[in-house]
């Protein structure tokens, strides 16, 4: 791929980065939008549901996915990954890795015959490794771009794919390809990951048959899921008592993360309202420690589970284990009723927290909070400003939020980079930063 | 019924070690975790949720203090990392000073140089005292008690325990009150017709639990770390308290063959006479149990030796040199030429041991003498249905 010049490169697109984006580029600016995975769209897009309006989650997304792959403005540029960043006279030249897709994404319809050809099944990432894809595929429906991408890792190197293709796109000699974007500014939205299943081993440490993270409910929630009903992983048996555990990842200093990751209340309650529309005679049981729905029309959110039957128990689940017929059996005190009970349920699901992704943050060489996630250090005054001028972070890249919030924040950084560049433009002087100590 | 609330108790009790138990927001973990806990009987989390509203009477009648091994499960699983165990020792830290006369306990409790101090001057001072009716010294061979008449060696011995036996049974009476106040225990039940376990409690308490260290072995052993059963929390222990026991048994027996008249005290005896062989073994169990703990404390090996108190140290170093001393007079003892060291030993090791007896009310020692009385509680329940009272007067 050629060099090229942009205003501003957004790095992440998830729903933060992709709004940033579109932010940006409709008010005109030269925008690249950079993502390691080969499309766009994040965690969202793997969604079902969003709290507290219960719209459907790819009726927000994918319509954005589509915006940014069709703005003039906006060059995006999927399964990317940043090889270095160097300051340059008018801003920062980065140095992207285009990774061998094995198809050549100019010819790629996007016809998918590649794949129902591919011999090979692997566990779907997007589906939480719940369902299976093939080696060569488009990595879901509503993927953007519809460019096929081959798992060099998995392939047999059969060439069903190479023959079937209609436009001859799968080349299996393609080398990763170094190129340049000169850029004035960089926004990073490299977003979240979920404190592992595994870090908790009063919890089973990831090896109970029925135990899941939330990202698994929402597959079996979600309408695009692997099997489209909510199911236990371990045997298939549907579920008829299912339990949250909140605070799994969070607010648990034995594991090292010490804050509160905002969002697990309201997706547990949200779940447990979806739930109840799917089966609607499971028991749901929501143990806490504090329900915090801090948000606008979350505590009616909240209310409204409990008016539906959802069971809210105060207690801080402090170990799982499992019956034989492998169902989760938790210990916890009902702090309410001061009583030590272990209670059997069909699934348990652990409402893990939010850890910052193991993103750019090393190669933007940008100081992280005690927290891990990227330091803001006027969060009051300015809130998407890091310590490098032209560095803007947005979304859960800069501390754990919900939708709502990056929507807000990714808006809130757009603001903020073209307030940059407009101020920076035909080589004026950087007007005078504000008084940080008065805002802070 | 009116609840007396004391809003300083947390201040106090953090005095006592229970440091950033503030952090606690009682979500329960602590209880859920522990291995002793049950539905009649939860804690940690309940103990914290009486200082944290003040309520002192209620904490210091609990049985449930004693009822914790300090395994350290709820401190390593803390999410707040309030450390509970470390609350839970003190709380009973605490309880030792409440329930001990004239809160002589404070002193070991709380204040290191000043605990440390009179622990020194104690020793010392039956140190000269020992010092001050000295007799000859004998060269051919090692004759303790004729350097110390053995008389002034027995009645001290004599008056110590029924000191310490006086004030153990004030300790254990004010415990029961608060306890059975707390636990609706009343000594109507003997007259209303309620049917106790009064035997087999004491039996559970005094054999089951406390000798033969059921419910430790079998629950207490920290889930973290797994470690060789010679290190395990409850052998050490065992070690040490049943080293103890052989110890005082030698003693004992030594006195009984003293009065019988079979043996004086001080007689020459070889290494495998019954008396000797018993505190011998008992004293190599009573010392490896002893260094561990030492050792251990010192490393802060694990959350449950994470934050030690005086009280813990001054317990634990009283116990080790009244045993070392012990070893090194016993070694005097078979060598050749009775070495001089032996005598000088000999004063030391009585003044240590006597330190440590008058003081088991008011440091950790005290520990012996509140589980039990909590464990008794612990096992007394009706065993059968109240038969119908007469009607009574009123």
């Amino acid at each position: 791929m050629e060099n090229f010049n942009v205003d501003t490169l957004v790095i992440g697109g998830g729903i933060a980065g992709m709004q940033a984006a579109l932010d940006l580029a409709d008010q005109g600016f030269q925008t690249a939008l950079v993502d390691h995975e080969p499309t766009i769209g994040g965690k969202m897009i793997t969604l079902s549901k969003v709290f507290p309006t219960l719209d459907c989650c790819s009726c927000i997304t994918t319509p954005k996915m589509s915006s940014v792959a069709h703005h003039p403005n906006i060059q995006l540029l999927t399964y990317c990954d940043l090889q270095s960043i160097q300051e340059s006279d008018s801003g920062f030249r980065v140095a992207i890795v285009q990774k061998p897709r094995y198809v050549d994404a100019h010819k790629c319809t996007g016809c998918r015959k590649c794949e129902y050809e591919c011999p090979i099944l692997i566990p779907n990432p997007y589906d939480r490794g719940l369902g299976a894809y093939h080696a060569i595929r488009v990595p879901f429906s509503t993927a953007v771009p519809q460019t096929a991408v081959l798992d060099m890792d998995n392939c047999i190197l059969c060439g069903k794919c190479e023959k079937v293709c209609p436009t001859q796109a799968v080349t299996f000699t393609q080398k990763p390809e170094t190129f340049e974007v000169q850029t004035r500014t960089i926004v990073l939205a490299s977003g979240f990951e979920l404190t592992p299943l595994e870090a908790k081993k009063e919890y089973g440490g990831g090896l109970l048959h029925n135990v899941i993270d939330p990202l698994m409910m929402e597959r079996f929630l979600a309408p695009t899921g692997p099997y489209g009903r909510v199911l236990r992983p371990g045997d298939g048996k549907e579920p008829t008592s299912i339990a949250y555990v909140q605070c799994a990842g969070s607010r648990d200093q034995s594991l090292g993360v010490e804050y509160c990751s905002r969002v697990c209340c309201m997706y547990a309650i949200k779940q447990a309202m979806l739930i109840s529309g799917a089966l609607p005679m499971a028991e749901i049981t929501i143990y806490y420690m504090d329900i915090r729905t801090f948000g606008k029309g979350y505590e009616q959110f909240y209310q409204n589970a409990q008016a539906m039957g959802v069971e809210f128990i105060r207690g801080k689940v402090a170990a799982i284990h499992e019956d034989d017929q492998q169902n989760p059996v938790v210990k916890v005190e009902l702090t309410e009723d001061g009583r030590v009970v272990e209670r059997t349920h069909d699934l348990v699901v652990l409402s893990l927290g939010m850890v910052p992704s193991p993103g750019s943050a090393g190669i933007l060489e940008l100081p992280l909070g005690d927290d891990k996630f990227i330091s803001v250090p006027a969060p009051n005054a300015r809130p998407c400003h890091t310590t490098r001028p032209g560095i803007f972070v947005t979304g859960t890249a800069m501390g754990p939020m919900d939708i709502v919030d990056s929507i807000i924040s990714a808006s809130s950084a757009a603001a903020a980079t073209s307030a940059y560049i407009r101020a920076h433009q035909n080589g004026q002087a950087s007007p005078k930063p504000q008084e940080e100590a008065v805002y802070a | 019924m009116t609840q007396r609330v004391d809003p300083n108790i947390l201040t106090e009790l953090k005095a006592f070690g229970a440091m950033g138990i503030e952090k606690c927001t009682n979500c329960g973990n602590c209880t859920a975790i522990c291995p002793m806990a049950s539905e009649d009987e939860h804690f940690p989390r309940y103990m914290i949720r009486l200082a944290q509203i003040g309520m002192k009477d209620e904490l210091l009648g609990s049985k449930e203090l004693w009822l914790c091994y300090n395994c350290g499960d709820c401190s390593e699983t803390c999410p707040q990392q309030a450390e509970p165990a470390n609350f839970m020792a003190a709380a009973r830290c605490y309880a030792v000073t409440h329930f001990a006369p004239l809160k002589i306990g404070y002193l070991f409790c709380r204040t290191p140089l000043l605990g440390g101090f009179i622990t020194v001057l104690m020793v010392l001072f039956f140190g000269i005292f020992f010092y001050g009716e000295r007799q000859t010294v004998a060269t051919d061979s090692l004759k303790l008690f004729h350097f110390i008449p053995r008389d002034l060696v027995h009645n001290a011995g004599l008056a110590a325990m029924i000191l310490i036996g006086l004030v153990s049974l004030m300790t254990i009476f004010t415990m029961l009150v608060r306890i059975a106040r707390v636990n609706n225990l009343s000594f109507r039940n003997f007259f209303n017709g309620t049917r106790m376990n009064w035997v087999q409690a004491f039996w559970e308490a005094v054999v089951v639990q406390s000798l033969a260290q059921k419910r430790y072995r079998e629950k207490c052993e920290p889930s973290q770390n797994s470690v060789k059963w010679y290190f395990s929390k409850w052998f050490v222990h065992a070690a040490t308290m049943w080293g103890f026991l052989g110890l005082l048994l030698a003693t004992a027996l030594n006195f009984l063959l003293d009065i019988l008249g079979v043996k004086a005290t001080g007689t020459f005896v070889p290494l495998w006479y019954p008396t000797r062989l018993i505190g011998t073994l008992s004293g190599l169990l009573f010392m490896y149990g002893v260094m561990v703990l030492l050792v251990k404390r010192w490393r802060s090996a694990d959350k449950a030796h994470s934050f030690s108190r005086p009280s813990d140290w001054i317990f634990l170093i009283l116990l080790w040199l009244s045993g070392m001393t012990g070893f090194i007079i016993e070694i005097a003892l078979y060598l050749p030429g009775a070495p001089l060291w032996g005598y000088w030993m000999f004063i030391f090791h009585m003044a240590v041991s006597l330190v440590l007896l008058l003081l088991l009310p008011f440091t950790k020692f005290a520990h012996a003498i509140y589980r039990i009385v909590a464990l008794y509680v612990h096992a007394l329940k009706p065993v059968a249905k109240p038969v119908t009272a007469p009607a009574s007067a009123d």
